[in-house]
């Protein structure tokens, strides 16, 4: 009698089991991060540490559908900024069935093709080519960053009305180059405001003759396309020249780089401006200081290495904000695909938008593959060394001070 | 018959003498090699779930590329570190070409390894006549001048994002990761037979005796120049078409990955594994694999990317072989083998048979050589007749060696004529002056030591081969071996002619003084000469020998040939010179017949 | 005799007291929809809706039909303005097929199953712009203008009808007229009130009723070897025919749509009170069914001025249609493969690789 209790007990212990397991299926969302971990540690762990942030959360709150719920896993895999490298890297993240593949951008032209074949998405969350991103010819890639063509026509449309007479000074390296061709496109019809158009060499100590070019030519204004280590330069022999001239240029500017290289003049630093994805959205800075105090959190503060009136500096995490929110839009198309089918989930892609880190909608359309339109790019003009969201701009007027000291 | 049934024949004749030579010579070294071969083509199917296909084939086709670089480092004896440039200007020409044409992606690999060769040859015409240090360093600015250039123009390279290449069938095969990696296997082991073959020939023996000893060589005629360019074109080839291949296995042509830093993992893998050996870059290669492996652990355990210890780790490597000098892989796992194998019973050797002799008169008039303003050689003239001995006498810096030197064309005279029979040679090089029939031995005891008596002997007859070139050595034509078989046999004869065809096998470092000097005759008199010029070819002899040169001096001058003989044995000059030639600050001061001095 | 007179009036007064009571009768609002479309809709995923101040929409509707006078495409041009400073994120949900940002537009549109995104930031005032081809099956219903063409005929057929279940009852003419006025004027404020209800004397009852906004038609049409003829009509119940001879070439047509408000405006008076007070507007129930009418073109008027709906329910609308005659283009066939010479490359390039192979065996022999 007791036997046959016992048994029915472990019968019933054994079938509750069974039965619970088929209920909860378990599944995988696989991230995978290809970046230059290597040759540019910031970019990579950022990228990564946004992907991360996501995927914990993610995790934590469960993502079921279709019957299933899914964890979401993050693999990094170094790139080295070396194109063969990264397809190298997703060769093999389609091996482990990765779900999508997250890369600044290194490689994207042949790496993309590999992906496409497998209904994998890309998604860029660093670089800003035009050529990168294509809806109709590349259908799997997709971008979650500033473009180079809306910072370089926000650019225009900033300055030209101030009637300023522009140097366009660019650095010879890709990135550079790159947005050459971006500023060469946004200033066609204003060949006025232009007073040169300079190319500075990357491995050079000194730019004093080029600031110089610039300065002779009638500049009043200079716009600095450039990796942040020559931006600093540039800045540098202008300053050093006893040349006050504003200057301009991309989310470089907002790179710690440029204010330590420049960390013994912080004066050198006050009036930069940099042209960058706003951080915040119209709904107010809450949901950015939500997303900022995870990170932190998880993370720990990225230092700038300087301070601002006796006081930390930090970098705030914008651009983690764009793995952030793309792992995101991707568990949301996984919900709406009720699965991780390769297919489904790229179609769905360009159907589904979430709430993003600051608070505004994220998401892509069968048309428009860029995260970040190009009306979202605002200005912020640094003093003592934190950077605060210039007034003379429509957008940028709208957005509150980020906090960057501790 | 007609003529198609008789090439027929003859083709089938051909085939069958050759697999029966194959048979003949085949050894366990090649049964190994064979089997690895064999076992590395199957790999995919054993390892395919532990590493990556596409990463086995990017690793087959850096053992390509490294067994190109041992063709020069190997064979040559050339520290090339360009090796990195030609896989990229192959892979780059290549990308090029399946852009912007419709050629089949084989041959778009083959024209990327065509003008890597191209530029190899240019590399290799630079640093002809350079020492190895030099050439190191010369190859080594090559690689960074390539690497830069790809840096810096963005239309060649394809700026940050590379060149993308589009794919296309492979040899009628889709082109997935399996078929180039078989593909890369199938090459490196042609490649690896070539080296062999090449090893073996002609070309290989010039090769090895110019790296041994340079001046012995130059004084054999070995065109060590053209041997070097050569060297330099092949080794790039081998590597352009490598990188031909991968490019496509990459889909992308990207200029960071043929730098400076492949150049130096294709050198390492090269010294590691054993630059003689065919396998050897191979094997290196293997042992690359795995530093990577520990690097991605060391990465791991630093957490930091493992890419940032691996060029750390192989440069530690080669410094632990190079310095300890610990021998490379593929050799020393080649000798612990055989000590364990029965040995071989060596193949039976040709009859030694004289090669058709060749009689011809020296002379030479008026010949003058100044060193600024010393003359060292003023306005002397001789005759050598053929069957005839001339002495040349006089104390030290009379410019006995220098006249030798300015006959065997090692030095160009000022003034003066040199005719060999009716032609002049007067400007005639080194080598060519030997395949004319005039060649020299050193004063000092000049051999190649790594080889063995019978390959010292015929380094000399490759200067009278027809079809010994590289291309019928790799394919081993029919008239390349049976002129092997004739060259075997005028070297053996050579070396009857002195005394050595029994000490045929023996490494030359193991022969005595004596017996080295007799085969530096051995190796002039296997270049089939009508002069020989012999610079103290008694020095250092005991009674022994020196009655041992004596007849062998004789015996040469009873055959007809002309020799000029610089010797400070009177002993010997008594016994076998018909002439004596007396020297005195460049001049000639004495002349004398018969005369006893 | 008198009693009788008297009980007589008194019994019908009796009798007629109950007919002669008020009854509310609700008469239709301009602001309900008769029927299904315009504007097209389309279920999309909900997304954010979010602009600052109003969106006003006008669309100009390409309708390009074929030589039976079939639409085989149809693309809304759509211009949205943003009149204020602030982010913006809509959709316009439409059975979209393909959406293209035109010249002018300060952003470029999405592309979602069943809508066209539109995101971004207005500095002070936004113009945004896109041709959207609609899915034709879905669109064509819509259209306001049916052409049929046989021959060398071209008929040209309102399409606007739309059945109605409203009201039949004896209205005054005063109450008709401040129904009419007060939806004229909610109409031209662009403020959406509900249905008019008034006093009606006596029963009320329904009937269905055949409305349609009569459609103003301007354009050109041309037959082979003919000069183009000019088009100009208004189009209402009856379908007008135009005649002509050889083929037709070319056809294109303006169709405008009245404002709602104007298809209320009174004949020759500002208000329908004033024409009430003169005597001029008919009460009874002429006057109710007047009314009615023009109560039902108005709402049909204020559908077919919307053809793709406004993501601001309160923004103004307004839609133009045009026709043009295209030839209709149809797809290529894929090229079928020839099966039957498949073999013949790779045996010929096999056979030549064996000739190669014996050549060079035959080469190597003799060297």
């Amino acid at each position: 009698m007791r036997a046959t209790a016992a048994a029915l007990v472990a019968l019933a212990l054994v079938a509750a089991g069974c039965g619970s397991s088929s209920a909860k299926q378990q599944g995988r969302i696989l991230v995978v991060v290809d970046a230059p971990f290597s040759q540019s540690p910031y970019i990579g762990n950022t990228i990564a540490n946004g992907a991360r942030l996501a995927a914990d959360q993610l995790t934590a709150r469960g993502i079921t559908t279709g019957g299933t719920t899914y964890k979401v896993r993050v693999l990094r895999l170094d790139n080295a900024l070396s194109p063969s490298r990264a397809v190298a890297n997703v060769r093999r993240a389609l091996r482990e069935h990765a779900t999508a593949i997250l890369t600044d951008g290194t490689g994207v032209d042949a790496t993309w093709r590999l992906a496409e074949k497998q209904n994998v998405p890309i998604g860029i969350t660093y670089q800003g080519g035009g050529a990168l991103v294509n809806p109709e010819t590349r259908p799997n890639v997709f971008r979650i960053a500033p473009t180079d063509h809306g910072l370089a026509f926000r650019l225009a449309e900033y300055l030209v009305p101030k009637g300023l007479k522009i140097g366009l000074l660019t650095d010879d390296s890709d990135y550079g180059q790159e947005g050459r061709a971006a500023l060469d496109d946004a200033f066609r019809t204003l060949p006025k405001a232009v007073a040169v158009r300079i190319t500075l060499p990357s491995s050079a100590g000194d730019l004093a003759p080029q600031a110089l070019e610039a300065r002779r030519s009638g500049a009043t204004a200079l716009l600095v396309w450039a990796r942040p280590a020559v931006l600093a330069k540039t800045i540098a022999a202008a300053r050093s020249a006893g040349w006050r001239v504003p200057v301009y240029t991309t989310p470089a500017g907002e790179d710690p780089v440029v204010r330590q290289q420049l960390a013994d003049h912080p004066s050198w630093v006050d009036g930069l401006t940099f042209a960058s994805g706003r951080m915040t959205a119209e709904l107010g800075p809450a949901p950015w200081s939500t997303f900022e105090a995870a990170y932190e959190a998880a993370f720990g503060a990225t230092s700038v290495g300087v301070k601002s009136l006796g006081r930390r500096v930090i970098a705030p995490p914008d651009y983690a904000m764009y793995s952030y929110d793309f792992v995101n839009v991707l568990a949301a198309a996984v919900q709406s695909a009720a699965g991780t089918d390769a297919a489904k989930v790229l179609a769905a892609l360009n159907q589904v938008s979430t709430r993003g880190a600051n608070g505004d909608e994220r998401g892509f359309n069968e048309r428009n593959h860029e995260g970040v339109v190009d009306d979202d790019v605002y200005f912020a003009r640094f003093r003592d060394m934190i950077f605060r969201p210039v007034g003379d701009d429509p957008l940028s007027s709208t957005l509150p001070v980020i906090s960057q000291v501790r | 018959m007609n003529t198609p049934a008789v090439a027929a024949i003859r083709t089938g004749a051909a085939l069958r003498e050759a697999l029966a030579s194959a048979r003949e010579t085949w050894t366990e070294t090649a049964t190994a090699g064979g089997v690895i071969v064999a076992v590395a083509l199957l790999a995919p199917l054993v390892l395919g779930g532990l590493i990556a296909t596409d990463t086995l084939a990017s690793g087959a086709y850096l053992a390509l590329a490294a067994t190109g670089l041992a063709l020069c480092v190997g064979l040559a004896g050339v520290p090339s570190l360009a090796q990195g440039a030609f896989v990229g200007t192959g892979a780059f020409a290549a990308a090029h070409l399946l852009r912007h044409t419709q050629l089949p992606a084989e041959m778009c690999a083959l024209i990327g390894a065509l003008t890597a060769a191209g530029l190899g040859t240019a590399a290799g015409f630079a640093v002809r006549s350079l020492d190895a240090v030099r050439v190191a360093v010369g190859t080594w600015l090559l690689t960074w001048l390539v690497a830069l250039a790809l840096g810096v123009l963005p239309w060649l390279s394809g700026g940050a994002q590379g060149l993308v290449v589009p794919t296309r069938r492979l040899f009628g095969f889709s082109p997935t990761p399996l078929v180039h990696y078989e593909l890369a296997v199938v090459l490196t082991g042609l490649c690896a037979l070539a080296f062999v073959a090449l090893r073996r020939g002609p070309f290989g023996l010039d090769l090895a005796a110019a790296a041994q000893h340079r001046g012995a060589a130059a004084a054999l005629g070995v065109p060590m120049e053209r041997l070097r360019v050569g060297a330099f074109a092949a080794s790039a080839f081998v590597g352009g078409l490598a990188g031909g291949f991968v490019v496509q296995l990459d889909i992308v042509a990207d200029p960071t990955a043929y730098g400076p830093l492949l150049s130096f993992e294709l050198l390492v893998a090269v010294l590691v594994g054993g630059a003689a050996a065919a396998l050897g870059p191979s094997a290196g290669v293997v042992v690359l694999g795995m530093i990577a492996l520990a690097a991605r652990a060391l990465g791991a355990l630093a957490g930091v990317s493992g890419s940032r210890f691996q060029p750390m780790l192989e440069a530690l490597l080669l410094l632990a072989v190079l310095t300890t000098g610990g021998s490379a892989l593929v050799p020393a796992v080649s000798t612990a083998a055989r000590r364990f194998l029965p040995r071989r019973r060596s193949r039976a050797r040709p009859t030694a048979a004289s090669s058709p002799k060749r009689r011809e008169l020296l002379r030479g008039e008026g010949l003058a050589k100044h060193f600024g303003a010393i003359p060292a050689v003023d306005g002397v003239s001789l005759e050598l007749a053929p069957g005839s001995i001339t002495a040349l006498v006089g104390p030290n810096g009379s410019g006995k060696t220098t006249l030798l030197r300015l006959l065997s064309g090692a030095l160009p005279p000022d003034q003066g004529r040199i005719e060999l029979g009716s032609r002049d040679v007067t400007t005639a090089t080194p080598t060519q002056r030997v395949r004319l029939g005039l060649v020299r031995t050193l004063q000092t005891r000049s051999y190649f030591g790594e080889l063995t008596v019978l390959e010292h002997a015929l380094v000399g007859t490759n200067r009278t081969r027809r079809h010994g070139g590289a291309i019928r050595t790799i394919v081993s034509t029919p008239l390349y071996r049976a002129e092997n078989r004739v060259a075997e046999a005028h070297a053996l004869a050579a070396l009857e002619a002195v005394g050595l065809a029994a000490d045929a096998s023996r490494p030359v470092s193991e022969l005595t003084g004596a017996e080295q000097q007799r085969l530096m005759i051995a190796a002039a008199l296997a270049t089939n000469p009508a002069v020989l010029l012999l610079d103290e070819p008694s020095a250092g002899a005991g009674s022994a020998d020196l009655d041992r040169l004596e007849a062998i001096l004789l015996r040469l001058k009873a055959d007809g040939l002309a020799m000029l003989l610089v010797e400070h044995n009177l002993r010997l000059l008594r016994a076998v010179a018909d002439e004596i030639l007396e020297l005195e600050l460049g001049r000639v001061v004495r002349h004398a017949r018969n005369v006893r001095l | 005799m008198i009693r009788r007179v008297t009980l007589a009036i008194g019994a019908g007064t009796l009798i007629a007291a109950p007919s002669s009571a008020a009854a509310p009768a609700t008469l239709p609002s301009p602001f309900v929809p008769l029927a299904d479309v315009p504007p097209l809709r389309a279920s999309t995923a909900l997304t954010e809706t979010r602009f600052p101040g109003r969106l006003s929409s006008s669309q100009l509707v390409r309708v390009t039909i074929d030589s039976t006078g079939r639409p085989f495409r149809v693309v809304d041009v759509d211009r949205i303005v943003i009149a204020r400073k602030g982010d913006y994120s809509f959709v316009v949900a439409a059975p979209v097929e393909d959406v293209r940002r035109t010249a002018g537009s300060g952003s470029e549109p999405g592309l979602r199953a069943g809508a066209v995104v539109w995101q971004g930031f207005s500095p002070r005032r936004r113009v945004v712009a896109a041709s959207i081809t609609l899915r034709t099956r879905v669109a064509v219903p819509a259209l306001p203008l049916r052409v049929e063409i046989d021959g060398s005929a071209v008929q040209l057929v309102n399409a606007t009808s739309a059945a109605a279940t409203t009201v039949d009852a004896i209205i005054p003419a005063a109450s008709l007229a401040g129904a009419l006025d007060a939806a004229k004027a909610a109409l031209e404020a662009g403020a959406p009130t509900p249905a008019p209800v008034v006093e009606a004397t006596g029963a009320v009852r329904g009937v269905r009723l055949l409305a349609r906004v009569p459609l103003k038609v301007r354009g050109t049409i041309r037959y082979a070897g003919r000069p183009p003829r000019q088009v100009a009509a208004v189009l209402g119940a009856a379908p007008v025919r135009i005649d002509g001879s050889g083929d037709l070439k070319e056809l294109e047509l303006s169709v405008s749509v009245p404002e709602p408000a104007s298809v209320l405006r009174p004949p020759g008076a500002r208000h329908w009170l004033d024409l009430a007070s003169s005597g001029r507007l008919p009460g009874g129930r002429r006057g109710t069914r007047l009314a009615v009418n023009r109560l039902l073109a108005a709402a049909l008027a204020l559908q077919y001025r919307q053809f793709l709906p406004n993501p601001d329910l309160n923004g103004s609308t307004r839609s133009s249609y045009r026709y043009e005659l295209a030839e209709r283009v149809r797809a290529p066939l894929a090229a079928r493969s020839d099966d039957g010479s498949g073999w013949l490359v790779p045996l010929a390039l096999a056979l030549a690789l064996a000739g190669a192979l014996a050549c060079a065996l035959v080469l190597w022999a003799h060297s």
